[in-house]
């Protein structure tokens, strides 16, 4: 298929919307989860889209697969570039999630601003240092150069489409735009804060009971530190040698390259189950069927979904009120010991246990508070009413 | 403790010859080829690779490291347990360093000819050294009184003894204790005002927190005879980069390129690797700290912050005192300002809390955050060196002008004493003697120890102090004057509105703010009628004292542990 094709191809569809991506979930490949969430419910509403993910290489040929009926072209910049006057002609709505540096560029100059929103999901606008918890320091050490260039990059490329007020950006908590704008060194302006989408219908309301404090459920990618798995683990060890520890029953459940590491001080704990492995939405929903207490610690989230699934299932969470969590939670529905601290964490493990009569209105709390704040209503309407916004 | 056999490397006759007078053994390196060695008496010569050691420039590199080893190798056949002794920025500098890193042996530093530029190289050596050897007495006279940490000359005997630092048991976790590491390049028995500050922390906190607070302190300065909980981590400059075998440690080549690629290559500074021998020091040890305090200058080791976080989860603070990047003092190039601006956001965004001494300092330290988490600390008198008690009446005479401390070139004395030379008023200078001819009402008393610079300032009415344009200093010369109760007479050339001076001393009784020119002074001397302050409540808040309270309460905030549980059910 040539970039002709492309074009031909969108303007015999005349899609209401056009997502532009630098990964997009097909087959085995996976990156852009929350993006195509996103265009499901879309497509639920009424919409029909075209995705384009642009991250193959400039002299691969373009294709087009299909995700129900909506259709994913995996082409390069270039084709995107290519592309563009037709977009522009079409004056159809563009959608692009977390811009390259040179999408962000092409957005700028080739595309009428007036049609185009930027979702930005939190590490293309983000200085890598505060994450600095993903780095030993050996490993910082070798990396710098590069990251400190990418930091100007990105930041360089993001500067003109902040400061453009055409051009609609959207950012999923406060916190994520406060330091993003601090980080990229400009006022955004046009902007929507609108969390990601909670699908309450998978993740349904049930009232825990207070036994269920007992049934622990530690459920989280390995992948990277900022998810601060250590921490709930290192607080797990700490409460092993209390009276009462073995009433718990705990599942620890994830992937990632740090997960082998991390759960060693809790595999000889009896009343602690480690499986390794990636969980569907709908293992997830099960897991938290059965448990009652969610452990999230972290370090820097931009929302929290993870957390957010968990309390529409109607969860009580044990998390830290770092980044944007304080957003998305507070102490009526989460526990909430300081971050970083293993120790607070245990403490705060302890305080649901031996107060499980706290278990049903934090369970009540929780399931309510994702369902105004991350429901449809919330999300999924509001990005529809910008699409429309956009079209007009 | 061991003996070891001091070996000068040097090509002067003159320092051989005194070396030999010491039964020293010494290196010069060969007349018609400087790459080759020799040890007089020996006729085995030796070969370096380069014509200097550079770790940095490829010294340890394949085909260089198997050289550099033979050179030590060569040393240790033919000297009983050697000691090199080297000349800071001189070729063997490094090696001496390298040698210390990889075989632990002790190393001495020759100073010689004039004072040594600080380079890292520089203050490494002379941080790290078990002992200077300084021939000329007037440049050791000189070289002590300017280098800001202890100086201890070699012992003039053949055999030197060599003892080691002793082990410090690991700091575990207590109930109701916060454990609290400070870690400063300078402080035991080093004379600057960075190591006041934190030698008072480390023998207060834990006395002024009642026991909820105990303090470890690391140091890159010696400090013989330590108290227990002090860590001497030794600096080696370019040899905080090897690793145990000998050659670059694998982190290595990722630190050179990163400062190939700064325009402010932190790591090429003073003490910019020191924090990699605090990480390799401390990497396996098994102690437990709450919090972790950091002060500069100089600043590189803030990137210690980093490890203590992952390693420990502690809170930490970064102890700036005065600005870093964004100081006024330093002449940084623009580029080299924009390097440091960034470096510094970065420390400041992983770090708990920023500290500095005063309000125009907070203003000059580079935000991480939209809103940055930067506390004051000031400096402060050390209460516990008391001052004499104020007289309730001032004793008849003219006035007496106290000054106690460094003048600098850019602030002289000159238009003050030009204008209270038309007076009776006296000058007392307790410092550095002045260089200019001496006016008959100026007393010159040389440098002092504090107790006596309290007890000559109890017979002065007006202490002085010079305010630098940036107005960012609150120089702790003017709390040893509140300490004893004088006026304050504080000489600036700009204005005073926001400067730090201004707004600490802001409804502080007999602080007096006069330009530095001559007609000022004057007209101000014309109606001053000198104050006796006897309420020590006026001073009571510039003591070390107050300012450690403050941060004692910072630090037990830092160190709480406890959850606080919400009340969901009405209690």
């Amino acid at each position: 298929m040539t970039s002709g094709n492309l074009a031909a191809e969108l303007r015999a569809e005349s899609p209401d919307f056009i997502v532009l991506a630098p990964g997009y979930p097909r087959g085995t490949s996976t990156g852009g989860e929350f993006i195509r969430t996103r265009v499901q419910a879309y497509v639920a509403a009424g919409l029909s889209g075209h995705v384009y993910e642009y991250r193959a290489p400039s002299d691969a040929a373009p294709f087009t697969l299909h995700d129900g009926s909506t259709p994913i072209t995996v082409t390069s910049a270039d084709g995107i570039e290519a592309l563009a006057p037709t977009l522009r002609e079409l004056g159809v709505p563009v959608l692009a999630h977390s811009p390259t540096p040179r999408m962000a560029e092409l957005l700028r100059t080739e595309l009428c601003g007036s049609r185009v929103a930027v979702w930005y999901h939190g590490y293309e606008v983000r200085d890598y240092r505060r994450l600095m918890c993903n780095f030993s320091p050996t490993k910082i050490a070798g990396s710098r150069p590069g990251l400190d260039q990418m930091n100007r990059d990105r930041f360089a490329a993001a500067r003109p489409i902040f400061e453009d007020p055409a051009i609609t950006k959207v950012f999923v908590s406060q916190f994520q735009r406060g330091y993003s704008e601090f980080d990229v060194g400009a006022t955004a302006e046009n902007v929507h804060v609108i969390p990601n989408h909670i699908d309450t219908d998978l993740y349904r309301a049930r009232e825990r009971a207070p036994e269920e404090a007992r049934r622990i459920l530690l459920l989280r990618s390995f992948a990277t530190r900022n998810y601060a798995n250590d921490i709930a683990l290192r607080a797990l060890e700490i409460l092993a040698p209390r009276r009462g520890f073995d009433q718990l029953e705990i599942t620890v459940r994830g992937f990632g390259l740090h997960f082998q590491r991390e759960v060693t001080g809790v595999r000889a704990l009896r009343n602690v189950r480690v499986q390794e492995g990636y969980s569907s939405p709908v293992e997830m929903a099960m897991l938290h069927y059965d448990h009652g207490v969610f452990l999230c610690p972290t370090r820097f989230d931009t929302q929290g979904v993870m957390l957010g699934e968990a309390m529409a299932s109607g969860m009580v969470g044990i998390t830290n009120p770092v980044a944007a969590i304080p957003e998305f939670t507070d102490e009526t529905c989460s526990l909430l010991p300081r971050g970083d601290d293993p120790l607070a964490f245990a403490e705060a493990i302890w305080h649901i246990f031996t107060h499980p009569e706290l278990m049903p209105v934090m369970s009540r709390n929780a399931a309510a508070r994702v369902e105004e704040q991350c429901g449809r209503a919330a999300t999924v309407d509001r990005e529809i009413t910008i699409i429309r916004s956009l079209a007009a | 403790m061991s003996l070891h056999t001091p070996v000068v490397f040097t090509d002067d006759p003159e320092i051989q010859a005194m070396a030999r007078s010491r039964h020293w053994r010494y290196v010069e390196r060969h007349p018609d080829n400087p790459q080759v060695l020799r040890l007089p008496g020996v006729d085995t010569l030796c070969s370096m690779p380069q014509a200097a050691m550079s770790i940095t420039d490829d010294s340890l590199g394949e085909a260089s490291l198997p050289v550099w080893t033979y050179v030590l190798n060569w040393l240790a056949r033919f000297v009983h347990k050697p000691m090199p002794v080297v000349e800071a920025n001189s070729y063997a500098t490094e090696l001496a360093l390298w040698a210390s890193r990889t075989r632990d042996w002790p190393m001495g530093a020759l100073v010689a000819g004039r004072i040594p530029a600080n380079t890292q190289q520089a203050v490494a050596l002379f941080t790290a050294a078990d002992g200077f050897f300084i021939p000329d007495e007037n440049l050791s006279a000189k070289f002590t009184a300017a280098w800001p940490a202890l100086v201890r000359l070699l012992p003039d005997q053949p055999l030197v003894p060599n003892e080691p630092i002793p082990p410090v048991p690991a700091t575990r976790r207590t109930p109701g204790t916060t454990r609290v590491l400070l870690v400063g390049y300078y402080g035991g028995p080093s004379p600057t005002v960075g190591s006041q500050r934190i030698n008072y922390w480390f023998e207060q906190l834990e006395t002024l927190s009642n026991g909820r607070v105990t303090a470890d302190v690391a140091l890159a300065t010696p400090w013989p005879e330590a108290p227990a909980r002090v860590h001497q981590v030794r600096d080696l400059g370019p040899a905080n980069l090897v690793g145990s075998t000998g050659g670059l440690a694998y982190f290595a080549r990722g630190v050179m390129d990163e400062a190939a690629s700064q325009s402010y290559p932190a790591s090429r500074q003073v003490a910019g690797t020191w924090h990699w021998r605090l990480i390799d020091y401390f990497r396996n040890r098994e102690d437990e700290y709450d919090v972790v305090i950091i002060t500069g200058n100089p600043f590189p080791p803030f990137e210690f912050a980093h490890f203590a976080t992952r390693h420990w989860y502690a809170r930490t603070i970064l102890d700036y005192r005065d600005p870093f990047a964004m100081s006024p003092r330093v002449a940084f190039t623009p580029e080299s300002r924009a390097g440091a601006t960034y470096i510094e956001a970065g420390w400041n965004m992983s770090a708990d809390v920023v500290t500095v001494v005063n309000d125009a300092c907070v203003a000059l330290a580079v935000p991480g955050e939209q809103d940055p988490n930067v506390v004051v600390i000031p400096n402060g008198f050390d209460e516990r060196v008391t001052a004499p008690a104020r007289p309730q009446q001032r004793a008849a005479g003219p006035v007496r002008f106290g000054h106690a401390g460094q003048l600098f070139p850019i602030t002289p004395p000159d238009p003050l004493l030009e204008a209270i030379s038309h007076t009776a008023a006296e000058f007392h200078h307790m410092g550095t003697p002045l260089r200019t001819e001496i006016p008959a009402n100026v007393t010159n008393y040389g440098r002092l120890p504090r107790s006596e610079v309290l007890e000559t300032l109890g017979g002065m009415d007006c202490g002085v102090a010079y305010m630098a344009e940036s107005g960012i200093e609150t120089p702790t010369k003017v709390f040893d004057y509140l300490a004893a109760g004088l006026d304050l007479l504080l000489l600036h050339r700009g204005n005073i509105e926001g400067t730090a001076l201004a707004a600490m001393l802001d409804g502080v009784a007999g602080a007096h703010f006069v330009k530095d020119t001559v007609e000022d002074i004057s007209a101000w001397l014309a109606t001053y009628e000198p104050m006796t302050h006897t309420d020590p409540a006026r001073a009571e808040r510039f003591s070390r004292r107050a300012s450690t309270m403050k941060l004692i309460d910072l630090i037990l905030e830092l160190g709480d542990h406890e959850f606080d549980a919400p009340d969901l059910l009405g209690g």
